[in-house]
């Protein structure tokens, strides 16, 4: 038989230990209670953080993109005011072609007049003549060249716009 | 109108102001002298050949070289009138191509420079002092035709240069 004096201190060594190893697991659970609390604190901080940047980041991008949709509403303008100023110069320019070409028209029929009356003729308008056959074709093209013209300048406008927005 | 003027380094004439240039001088295969007075031009009123030496009563050209020829002589003008104006000066589109088609006509030293104090020429003090307005109401002081006042009503000489003044003049004008 164990001495009743052995079981005692069997006993309280046994609830020593068993104390002990609560004690240390308790201050371990809480140990890592702290670091999960710490980290969950950081983590919300980095959230946050990348929160406020992505939100930077995303007016830049959007500060950007206002600029670039102004810009590219200026080159429409301007490109619409410049085909409106050619559309005006083409008007000019035909008017002006109308006339050389009656003006040729009444120079052709008084050397006619004038070669029926056995009169010498004078010579012939050769300006004159190559206005009235090319004079409309030309103010077409002119016109068709201004307005790419127009229209490739407003590109490149917008391409210097963009390539100045993005930084390159 | 475009509500912006743009630096002269980037502007060129227009196709149209080239046509209507073409148009105004009219075409002429041989050498002719256009008015009293004057020296003779062949092609689109050209005065002086591709080599550079001045047209002589006799020769002759085609269109197609007539047309290069002109070209040549504008941009030539273009680069004339950029250094006598300064690179810095912003003009609208319509407005450059009536000062190159008055340049092309006059010539651009008459056009640069005032021929009797030797300064800058009237319309580009005023361009230079920003007075828009004024450098076109300029355009109507270069009316003489060998001396001879071309705004003179009912004169038969070189009416066609007052016209052309006119016109010059209110197509500045609309640009403003």
């Amino acid at each position: 038989m164990i001495p009743d004096k052995i079981l005692k201190w069997v006993f309280i060594v046994s609830w020593l230990v068993a104390s002990t190893v609560a004690t240390v697991q308790t201050l371990r659970l809480h140990a890592a209670k702290l670091d999960k609390a710490e980290a969950a604190s950081a983590l919300a901080d980095e959230r946050r953080e990348a929160a406020v940047q992505l939100a930077a980041a995303e007016s830049k991008v959007r500060k950007t993109e206002s600029n670039l949709q102004a810009s590219a509403a200026e080159t429409r303008e301007q490109i619409h005011e410049a085909t409106q100023a050619i559309a005006t110069e083409r008007d000019a320019l035909l008017v002006r072609v109308r006339n050389a070409e009656a003006r040729a028209a009444r120079a052709a029929m008084s050397s006619a007049a004038t070669a029926a009356g056995n009169l010498q003729a004078p010579p012939g308008d050769p300006g004159g003549e190559l206005l009235a056959t090319i004079g409309r074709e030309d103010v077409a093209e002119a016109e068709r060249a201004d307005l790419i013209r127009a229209a490739l300048q407003g590109c490149y406008r917008d391409y210097e716009a963009a390539r100045a927005a993005l930084g390159q | 109108m475009n509500k912006t003027r743009t630096s002269i380094i980037g502007l060129a004439i227009s196709a149209a102001a080239f046509v209507g240039i073409t148009q105004r001088e009219g075409y002429t295969t041989a050498a002719v002298i256009p008015t009293k007075g004057d020296v003779p031009t062949y092609g689109f009123g050209s005065t002086v050949k591709e080599d550079g030496t001045k047209v002589r009563m006799g020769d002759t050209i085609t269109p197609p070289k007539a047309v290069r020829l002109a070209l040549k002589h504008i941009e030539n003008d273009e680069g004339n009138l950029r250094r006598c104006l300064g690179e810095d000066l912003k003009l609208h589109q319509a407005e450059w191509d009536v000062y190159v088609d008055l340049a092309y006509n006059i010539g651009t030293y008459t056009f640069c420079t005032n021929k009797l104090t030797g300064g800058p020429g009237a319309i580009p003090r005023a361009l230079t002092a920003g007075d828009y307005v004024g450098a076109c109401k300029a355009i109507l002081q270069y009316k003489l035709a060998a001396g001879f006042d071309c705004s003179t009503p009912g004169n038969k000489r070189c009416a066609g240069v007052w016209t052309d003044r006119q016109r010059q003049y209110n197509a500045c004008m609309e640009a403003q």
